[in-house]
């Protein structure tokens, strides 16, 4: 026995000491970009090519992990606030280089905050916006301090959406706005840029702060334009992370190649239709109710979503990626709304006044005047433009005239934030804590800023339970504040869910290792996250 | 994983047994299309060892169940014919349907099939029949071109809003509608109508339960005084085939047809585009209702008792992933089965599939009549013949017309008893 057990720690011992496994350094990840070409424009600025960016091209200072609950420290080595919750510390790592050899240094921080106060489209974040910052400067060389103007613990969440960019460069700029930042002088982990007209390479940064790292060489962008084209390119071993809605995956992708096509969809964002309140017949309540009612969540994601997504049961403005923060009793009060039933909303409708005067089997408003409106969807996304062709079939039942309202990104982006649309399909911000997708749904701070918060319903009362959020760490006071926001959500729909999402993610491991999966969840691999894209791009290698 | 085992066994045993006979399949052609059809199922099944033939009467089921009623009789049955409706629980009860629950178990048919449509394939439990298709009644097809020509925005969505249209659609040198004389066209319209017009609840009691009280209630001389409204466009232009009513459809002679979706096998054949080339809507004013019609295979033991293993495989074959998918991708059809994914399926069966599964949440499934899904043979004729006569006697009333069709079906219920 004591010879086994001498036996078993040399073996042990043994194992130990051996080296760890080296990874080799090469190889080149292919993604897709869902576009018809890719421009040779790297403002981060204007968000219309943010997927290259942000993750590759420049480092935050530190990153929230949705998945495993950590914090990654990235540029800086710490973050920490004041006692009272009124002011917060960066300290930098040593060292830290841009990229062309220039040091990266506490006035390259500051400089980046500063111009977010000056330029409303650089607060990334919105603590300018929202007036959570006061001030911020530079302690010494590798310590920046931020004061704010009220209490505030919940800043750090927000600290990743901020670019930190070279002073050296932007400085010399006069519109940042239209500067195509090149050439590139960047933090993060690609920074060598190669262009074409539908391709973008991004090699290694030289002096990238984590040494060892990346191991691949390179991150090629590939404009592919819908699903239909992305699903191709998967299935011709030209793409290794695919980032989209593949119709029928087991069989039309995974089963080319069942050996190296994977797929992992761990649960992610919810799905809505935004109503612009702002127009009738959306101001009304009651056609909102009806609305939602007219619905079968079920059977649009089957048939859409492929079943992929879970059909929303509850109104009250969280998924399934949040289930553990549902409050049952306020979803118990609102679940009727998230319910497949025609009847009842024929009953609304007709109790509101929208009745049908000309016999046509469309109804019009109590005033007589014609309702047709367009359910907006971005041309490409097959799952979406199904869904709200289907929307408008379900709506034609009850007697409402809608339309599926297909548009490019542009015209869905700007309409989104600009509040020129009528009914929007679009997602929610997750983030590191519900409220984040509160306050994008709601505070007046994000008008104009997030795709969410334009439906026309915010007031100052639901700005300061959001703000008042950040301003406690006591459990039950977040909880009472969360439970207020869930309830006037389901009070007043000012958009109702359709599923939760699930996180698109398919992999090819022909060529690629280390890709995070169900047994290995390090990361929720959402390829338009900042979190994912660094940690993924860090972490997989060349197969070995 | 035992029944996997047992059916495999008896399969590969009678394949082995039966390797030079040949089994018969009795089953209709509406067009060439479903000759292509039954071409691929024989096929593959010549492949797993099984020789089957097939012959397809000319002219729909109607006709080819004329056909297997008179073989039976004679003593010469076919080992499988398409049969539906209630004609599965007579033959089964008359003893000539084999049991094939052994497939279904291992198929898990339970699990796929929507309960309405698995009771309709079951005599005492056990399942007798295998469900191919399931087609849709109300739909009203449209054609773009004359609806552009005619300056029509929208597909009509009420009885008033299709005769606003239809007359637009004259004025500009167009047929409105098209009809064939063939015996369902006008039941189908006018179940339409019934379920539209006054719920799910009082269809089933006209045409299913045959209720005396709701066969004399106001609500059906509605429907007839509805139907009278259309006479001059169902008299318009009416065609003695299928394939010319398709045929002027697909010219652009003519606005509207109200057919089940048969008539997309036609437009797969032209490559014509789901709502580009043409527009599916539900038949006015029956939205959310699905008028169906289930397709089934019944398996006839008794020619070859020893043929169990082809017949097996039959069904197996039938109900099997792919086929469900293929046979009705290219019908126009949806499948039986719920969990066949609606990849490759056009518009218009997607909708179906949609409408299918909504309309089963609202208990609004209906079984059509003009389909032959409900009632014995003899009471959709009668249904048939009397709703024909009224559209055709424009001095008939409605009440008229709803006395002669109560009469019709008390009439076809007593000739069963």
């Amino acid at each position: 026995m004591n010879f086994i057990r001498s036996l078993g720690l040399l073996l042990i011992s043994v194992i130990w000491a051996l080296p760890s496994f080296a990874i080799e350094q090469g190889g080149m990840v292919r993604a897709p970009m869902n576009a018809e070409s890719i421009h040779a424009e790297f403002n981060p600025f204007d968000g219309s090519q943010d997927d290259l960016i942000k993750g590759v091209i420049y480092e935050p200072l530190l990153l929230h992990n949705s998945m495993t609950g950590e914090v990654h420290y990235r540029l800086a080595e710490s973050v920490t606030y004041n006692k009272n919750n009124t002011s917060l510390t960066i300290k930098l790592r040593p060292n830290l280089q841009w990229s062309d050899g220039q040091a990266l240094d506490a006035d390259d921080i500051v400089f980046s905050f500063d111009l977010a106060r000056k330029v409303p489209e650089v607060d990334r974040g919105g603590l300018w916006s929202d007036g959570t910052f006061k001030t911020v400067r530079k302690l010494d060389n590798r310590t920046v301090r931020i004061d704010f103007n009220t209490v505030n613990a919940t800043v750090d969440w927000y600290l990743p959406e901020y670019y930190m960019i070279p002073q050296h460069v932007w400085s010399q700029q006069s519109n940042v706005l239209e500067f195509n930042n090149l050439p590139i002088v960047g933090s993060g982990p690609f920074t060598e840029v190669e262009a074409e007209e539908t391709e973008v390479t991004v090699c290694r940064n030289n002096r990238y702060w984590e040494a060892g790292k990346p191991y691949i060489d390179c991150v090629q962008f590939l404009a592919r334009f819908g699903n239909d084209s992305v699903m191709n390119a998967l299935v011709a071993d030209e793409i290794d992370w695919g980032a989209g809605f593949l119709a029928d995956i087991d069989k039309n992708y995974v089963a080319k190649d069942p050996e190296h096509y994977h797929y992992w969809y761990p649960s992610s964002d919810l799905i809505n239709l935004y109503f612009n309140t702002a127009k009738k017949p959306f101001n009304d309540l009651r056609f909102r109710q009806a609305f939602s009612l007219a619905m079968d969540r079920e059977t649009i994601t089957l048939l859409a979503g492929f079943g992929n997504p879970t059909h929303e049961k509850h109104v009250t403005g969280i998924g399934l990626y949040w289930q553990a923060y549902f409050n049952d009793a306020v979803n118990g009060k609102y679940d009727w709304l998230a319910e497949y039933n025609p009847d009842k909303a024929r009953e609304i409708l007709d109790k509101a006044g929208y009745k049908d005067r000309d016999g046509d089997g469309y109804r019009e408003d109590p005033q007589g005047k014609e309702i047709k409106f367009g359910i907006r969807a971005v041309d490409g996304w097959t799952d979406w433009m199904a869904t709200v062709a289907m929307v408008a079939e379900y709506l034609g039942d009850v007697g409402i005239h809608a339309y599926a309202d297909i548009v490019d990104w542009a015209e869905y982006d700007s309409s989104l934030k600009n509040s020129t649309y009528e009914v929007s399909m679009n997602w929610t911000l997750t983030g590191p804590d519900p409220i984040a997708t509160y306050r994008d749904y709601y505070h007046t701070s994000r008008i104009g800023q997030a795709w969410q918060a334009n439906h026309g319903i915010n007031n100052s009362r639901l700005d300061s339970l959001i703000d008042n959020y950040a301003k406690t760490t006591n459990p039950q006071t977040r909880k009472n504040i969360l439970t207020e926001l869930m309830t006037f959500t389901g009070e007043n729909l000012p958009f109702v869910s359709l599923w939760s999402n699930p996180t698109w993610y398919q992999y090819n491991t022909k060529h690629i290792q280390g890709w995070p999966t169900a047994d290995n969840p390090y990361v929720q691999p959402w390829f338009f996250n900042q979190t994912a894209k660094l940690l993924m791009l860090t972490t997989v290698h060349k197969r070995q | 994983m035992k029944k996997l085992l047992a059916i495999s066994a008896l399969i590969g045993f009678s394949s082995l047994s039966m390797a030079q006979g040949t089994m018969e399949l009795l089953g209709y052609k509406s067009n060439e299309n479903d000759a292509k059809l039954w071409g691929d199922i024989t096929t593959q099944l010549q492949g797993k060892g099984f020789n089957w033939n097939t012959e397809l009467v000319e002219g729909g089921v109607i006709k080819s169940e004329d056909v297997l009623k008179e073989r039976v009789y004679k003593g010469v049955p076919p080992d499988a014919a398409i049969i539906k409706g209630q004609d599965i629980a007579r033959w089964a009860t008359l003893g000539f349907l084999d049991d094939i629950s052994i497939v279904a178990g291992e198929q898990a048919w339970d699990d796929v099939l929507p309960a309405e449509l698995a009771s309709g394939l079951k005599h005492n439990g056990r399942y007798v029949a295998a469900a191919m298709h399931v087609h849709r009644s109300n739909w009203m097809w449209v054609n773009p071109t004359v609806m552009t020509a005619a300056e029509l925005e929208n597909p009509p969505r009420t009885w008033k809003s299709f005769i606003d249209s239809a007359q637009k659609v004259s004025s500009r040198g167009y047929a409105p509608l098209i009809t064939v004389s063939e015996p369902w066209q006008n039941t189908l319209i006018f179940e339409s109508m019934l379920a539209g017009m006054h719920g799910p609840d009082f269809y089933r009691r006209v045409m299913i339960d045959l209720d005396r009280r709701a066969l004399r209630d106001d609500r059906v001389d509605e429907v007839f005084a509805q139907l009278a409204q259309l006479r001059p466009f169902l008299t318009q232009k009416t065609v003695s085939t299928r394939q010319e009513m398709v045929d002027e459809f697909l010219n652009n002679r003519v606005a509207f047809m109200f057919a089940d979706d048969w008539v997309k096998g036609e437009f797969n054949r032209q490559e014509w585009v789901a709502m580009e080339d043409y527009i599916c809507a539900p038949i006015p004013e029956s939205f959310t209702t699905y008028l169906f019609d289930v397709e089934s295979v019944g398996l006839f033991g008794t020619k070859q008792p020893d043929g169990t293993g082809a017949r097996l495989a039959l069904a197996e074959t039938v109900m099997s992933e792919a086929m469900q998918a293929d046979l009705n991708i290219s019908r126009g059809s949806i499948p039986a089965r719920t969990d066949i994914s609606p990849w490759g399926f056009d518009r218009c069966s997607v909708r179906s599939m949609r409408e299918f599964r909504s309309a089963s949440k609202l208990d609004k499934i209906l079984p059509s009549v003009a389909l032959g899904m409900a009632n014995t043979e003899q009471v959709r004729r009668r249904i048939y013949e009397s709703i024909d006569l009224f559209v055709n006697t424009p001095s008939m009333t409605p009440k008229d017309g709803a006395t002669e069709f109560s009469k019709a079906v008390r009439y076809g219920a007593y000739l069963i008893r």
